[in-house]
């Protein structure tokens, strides 16, 4: 009767389960927590899951290099070397553009990055790192391919960094309505990782993402404990209640 | 609503207007907390965080209109048709005869091209014949959702049908998407006018956190459905109420409740406590609940009395008959005159309803937040004083009413005079406000009440902002002026008269209340509620703080201070506070002086119908006016919502409603001979604060895995379609192109800032206690 599509897998069966099955496709999905609470490594694994399935996938870098993440998950064994990014990352380059969509080499470093992106500078327009110029950034690269996971890490960042000083949140908003839209067009299932901020003010995304997954990290004396909890998920049963996760050699497990 | 078929289907529906009845929400729980549904005709609002079912409700009401022949429209501006079809496949196949409306804006091009308007390119369709894909934003034209089109393109679907139900889903989005260049608050007052002009029974959900403030538009809406959303103890709480219904009585009380595939699961048999967050124990009426002499009952009646004494004392009423008739209960309780508590409680309540039912709210001084809400609350109290009356409580007070002599209910008037407690023994107040260094009655490890505003003298109303910070504004206690006290003083750590065990532990129950709950930062009383009381002369009001989870208050426990210092145990539903026992032989009480600039402040106009948005409030952060609209300093930050903390005059309090169905029934724990009964509206249900509920878990999920089971697939191995990709692969949207095209659209223009957001700047992060599992969440699909 009603077509229901097939989800998508985030690559953590228990953080599938968790999602009733796994993300719907097409939709944008927030990823929330602090500094350090894996949310880059959750992405990441999102992503390559895509890659297992012979996917296109896209990572939209801005929090930390490409490199720098690629180095992070070596240690799992995961292989990113044919994700595309879309370097956003303002401290790979000394004056802030954006390079075109690369592919990271296995072996890249800081430097190497530098190389690349010297050489693709030559035609940037408005390359001020802002929500409406990833946006055509995008729109630009998306046309040549059809990417079906995209990572955005992380739209605090991106408002972070963006150069407007005077930031008009009217303009905000509909910039991220317009961001999600266009890749909701585009079929992609986006991750956006987020942390948290004033929880009295509701951000554009925070309404227009069809779920939310937090991170957190419970301190008990001196060990914490790693714990994930969806705190919604529309059109899908899941669990409401905080699970807790590892970050092991093997990857993520969720328990 | 039967006539809706036999009425012309062209023209909007102002010519003839029809009787305003009621009409079913479309969820039977929630239509009895409302008495009988919606009133028809009207804007209501459904307000929630982001996940609390706002939509699966809202489609619940219209899937009710489909079954009764009805046609209905929704409006969405959030999830497109496409994902609603799917997100909601369980309520079919009332969902497809729902005529959708996709209101979301296009993709932004960010150069110039030529835009539409959205009333000439989209119009409704059915949810049968939503395509699976989601609609493709035009390659050569801009479509533009302004909310000045979306009101032409409602009058105009309004116009080709008959609607009957309307959902616009949500009116945040409207808001935060489609408000280019306009103030959102007028915007959205506006549109809730325009709804209202076209008479026809409108749900808007509004995205909300859970601590946020109301705001403007949200003061215009008929009748307000609240969803809470909290994190207790590592666990999930869900709670619905009505937060506000004109011209109708309506349960107060928050319900727990599910989300599951068809809707919203409501217990009604189950509340919640407003600011402890736990399910609140309901006293079984027959079994565990003997009249009169049952002291367990009685502390919740006690705080529901206190939660509306503050409430009273907050729009500057003199509640000093209810103090003494309080007092009284006290002293009868320590004296271990059960019967007598009783009858004091129920005459302190007939005199809270008479004080309610005589305050003018015309002659409220200040034009606050705060006091609009209290003042609400207090048009509700005198409200539901038919209530009362109907259940043999009588509402005005009585000094010789007896629970045995219903005839009496319309006797003579009360006099001032205080009943008098002769007991030497009352331990007298302390000195108040002192950092509490005893632990309460029965409640060992409460932490300390913090006294912001302890100084007699001081503005005793706070800036919103502080008010529900829960950081920064731990619950304040009011100074009782030196002056007022009376006699010695029992320092905090001396300890009371000893008493007998039995009085001492009735005595605990009375000042007790409902078991707290655990001390988060989210626990504090309600948020909307003002958490400093203006003071009257020489009141001291505790607002007591939860009990951290560890500690249950237990009715044997002996009391370790005075009663008057066990007021942190207290945790009424309604977050209120607990007067200090007050010296009963008091003289009269002078009127408040030096009390507050927010009182010196001049009623203006209370206008009875929705504000314009250039009548003049005050900025609750400086309180100064601000120049237009509400204006307050832009919250640091990204993004922000910018929600304006709205102050209107209280509005004028409801009537009771006339004609919908009144329930009636007696509170089984005030009448010594009554048969079990439901229990009544408006009225804190008894607890019992030694049973807990459900089993003490650790806090963990069930270990099974099986919480969410696999959902089944109607289709096997679709697989995503490839979308359509590059730029030149245009599928023509399914949206009527229309032929002609507007001028040029402008370019991103720098578009009007948007009013400085609320004032809301904490960044207190819930935090998780230990304890309690409140009903578990099962939401499993079918």
């Amino acid at each position: 009767m009603i077509d229901v599509p097939e989800r998508v897998s985030t690559g953590i069966p228990g953080l599938d389960r968790m999602l009733g099955g796994g993300l719907w496709p097409g939709r944008p999905y927030l990823l929330t927590g602090g500094t350090g609470s894996g949310k880059t490594l959750f992405g990441m694994r999102f992503l390559l899951e895509g890659l297992a399935h012979g996917e296109s996938v896209l990572l939209v870098a801005v929090d930390e290099p490409p490199n720098e993440i690629l180095e992070n998950v070596r240690s799992f064994g995961w292989d990113l070397s044919s994700v595309r990014t879309l370097d956003a990352n303002p401290g790979t380059r000394a004056i802030r553009r954006m390079a075109d969509v690369q592919e990271i080499r296995a072996m890249g470093d800081v430097k190497q990055m530098r190389d690349i992106s010297a050489e693709s500078r030559k035609s940037q327009g408005d390359d001020d790192i802002s929500i409406q110029t990833i946006h055509l950034k995008l729109r630009h690269q998306m046309g040549q391919t059809n990417f079906t996971r995209v990572l955005v890490d992380s739209i605090t960042s991106i408002r972070r960094f963006a150069m407007k000083s005077s930031h008009d949140p009217q303009a905000d908003r509909t910039e991220v309505q317009s961001l999600l839209r266009f890749l909701s067009e585009r079929g992609a299932t986006t991750m956006i990782t987020a942390t948290p901020g004033n929880p009295l003010v509701l951000s554009a995304e925070e309404i227009l993402a069809r779920g939310e997954i937090l991170l957190t990290r419970k301190w008990i004396g001196d060990r914490s404990v790693r714990q994930v909890k969806i705190v919604r998920m529309r059109g899908s049963a899941h669990d409401p209640e905080r699970r807790p996760f590892a970050i092991t050699r093997q990857g993520i497990v969720v328990g | 609503m039967a006539d809706r078929a036999g009425a012309a289907a062209h023209g909007p529906r102002s010519a003839e207007p029809e009787p305003d009845g009621r009409i079913s929400i479309g969820n039977a729980s929630l239509d009895e907390i409302l008495s009988g549904g919606l009133v028809a005709h009207r804007p209501y609002l459904i307000v929630g965080p982001c996940g609390t079912g706002k939509t699966k409700l809202a489609l619940q009401f219209l899937c009710d209109g489909v079954r009764r022949g009805e046609k209905v429209l929704l409006v969405t501006l959030e999830d497109p048709p496409n994902e609603m079809r799917i997100n909601h496949r369980a309520m079919q196949p009332d969902l497809d005869q729902i005529q959708v409306f996709d209101a979301i804006p296009d993709v932004m091009r960010y150069e110039r091209a030529p835009f539409k308007d959205i009333a000439a390119v989209r119009s409704s369709v059915s949810f049968e014949k939503v395509p699976p894909e989601i609609r493709k934003t035009a390659e050569l034209v801009s479509v533009e959702v302004t909310f000045s089109a979306l009101e032409q393109t409602l009058k105009m679907e309004m116009m080709r049908q008959n609607y009957s139900r309307l959902v616009v889903d949500s009116l945040t989005a409207l808001q935060y998407f489609c408000m280019k260049g306009i103030d959102e608050t007028q915007g959205a007052q506006s549109f809730l006018r325009f709804l209202s002009d076209m008479r026809v029974t409108a749900l808007l959900t509004v995205e909300a956190p859970v601590e946020e403030i109301e705001s403007a538009e949200r003061l215009l809406a008929r009748g307000e459905i609240r969803l809470f959303r909290w994190e207790l103890e590592g666990r999930t709480v869900r709670a619905i109420g009505v937060e506000k219904f004109r011209g109708s009585a309506h349960d107060t009380r928050l319900h727990p409740y599910r989300i599951s595939p068809t809707g919203l699961d409501i217990d009604l048999n189950t509340t919640i406590s407003r600011d402890t967050r736990r399910v609140i124990e309901r006293a079984d009426a027959a079994a565990s609940s003997p009249p009169s002499g049952d002291l367990t009952a009685r502390p919740a009646e006690m705080s529901q009395i206190l939660a509306d004494l503050r409430d009273l004392a907050a729009v500057g009423i003199d509640v000093a008959p209810v103090d003494a008739e309080v007092s009284a209960a006290r002293a009868a309780a320590q004296a271990g005159k059960l019967d007598e508590v009783g009858l004091h409680l129920i005459r302190a309540r007939a005199i809270v309803s008479e004080l309610a039912q005589n305050w003018n709210p015309r002659t409220a001084p200040s034009i606050e937040v705060a006091l609009t809400l209290a003042a609400d609350r207090v048009a509700r109290i005198a409200a539901a004083a038919g209530d009362l009356r109907a259940s043999g409580i009588p509402s005005r007070s009585l000094e010789s009413w007896t629970p045995d002599s219903p005839a009496h209910l319309e006797g003579p008037e009360r006099d001032a005079a205080p009943a008098r407690s002769s007991d030497p023994t009352t331990p007298l107040p302390p000195t108040l406000p002192v950092p509490q260094t005893v632990p309460s009655l029965a409640t060992q490890d409460l932490p300390p009440p913090a006294s912001t505003l302890s100084q007699p003298g001081t503005a005793p109303a706070l800036p919103i902002d502080e008010s529900v910070d829960p950081a920064s504004a731990p619950p304040p206690t009011v100074a009782i002026p030196a002056g007022d006290q009376t006699g010695e003083s029992v320092p905090p750590s001396a300890s009371p008269t000893p008493r007998a065990p039995g009085v001492a532990a009735a005595d605990a129950l009375l000042a007790s209340g409902p078991p707290p709950g655990p001390a988060s930062p989210w626990s504090m009383p309600h948020p909307r509620l003002p958490p400093i009381v203006p003071p009257l002369p020489g009141r001291t009001v505790d607002v007591p703080e939860p009990v951290p989870p560890a500690v249950r208050p237990e009715p044997s426990a002996p009391p370790t201070t005075s009663p008057a210092r066990a007021a942190p145990g207290l945790s009424p539903t309604r977050g209120g506070a607990r007067p200090p026992l007050p010296e009963v032989s008091r003289p009269s009480r002078k009127p408040p002086r030096g009390k507050s600039e927010a009182r010196s402040v001049p009623p203006s106009s209370i206008p009875s119908e929705p504000l314009s948005t250039t009548s003049p409030r005050v900025d609750p952060t400086s309180g100064r006016p601000p120049a237009r609209s509400v204006t307050t300093e832009p919250v640091e930050g990204p993004s922000v919502g910018a929600r304006g903390v709205a102050l209107i005059p209280p509005p004028t309090p409801p009537i009771v409603q006339a004609g919908g169905p009144v329930r009636v029934p007696a509170p089984a724990d005030l009448l010594p001979t009554s048969d079990p009964i439901p229990v009544p509206r408006e009225v804190v249900p008894g607890t019992r604060p030694k049973r807990r509920v459900g089993p003490r878990k650790s806090g963990r999920a069930p270990a099974t895995e099986e919480v969410t089971p696999k959902p089944r697939r109607r289709t096997a191995g679709r697989r995503r379609a490839s979308p359509v990709t590059g730029a030149s692969a245009g599928t023509p949207p399914p949206d009527v192109p229309a032929p002609s095209q507007a001028g040029p659209a402008p370019p991103p223009e720098p578009r009007t800032p948007a009013p400085p957001p609320g004032t809301r700047r904490h960044t207190a992060p819930p935090s998780i206690a230990a304890a309690d599992p409140p009903p578990p969440e099962a939401e499993g699909e079918p």
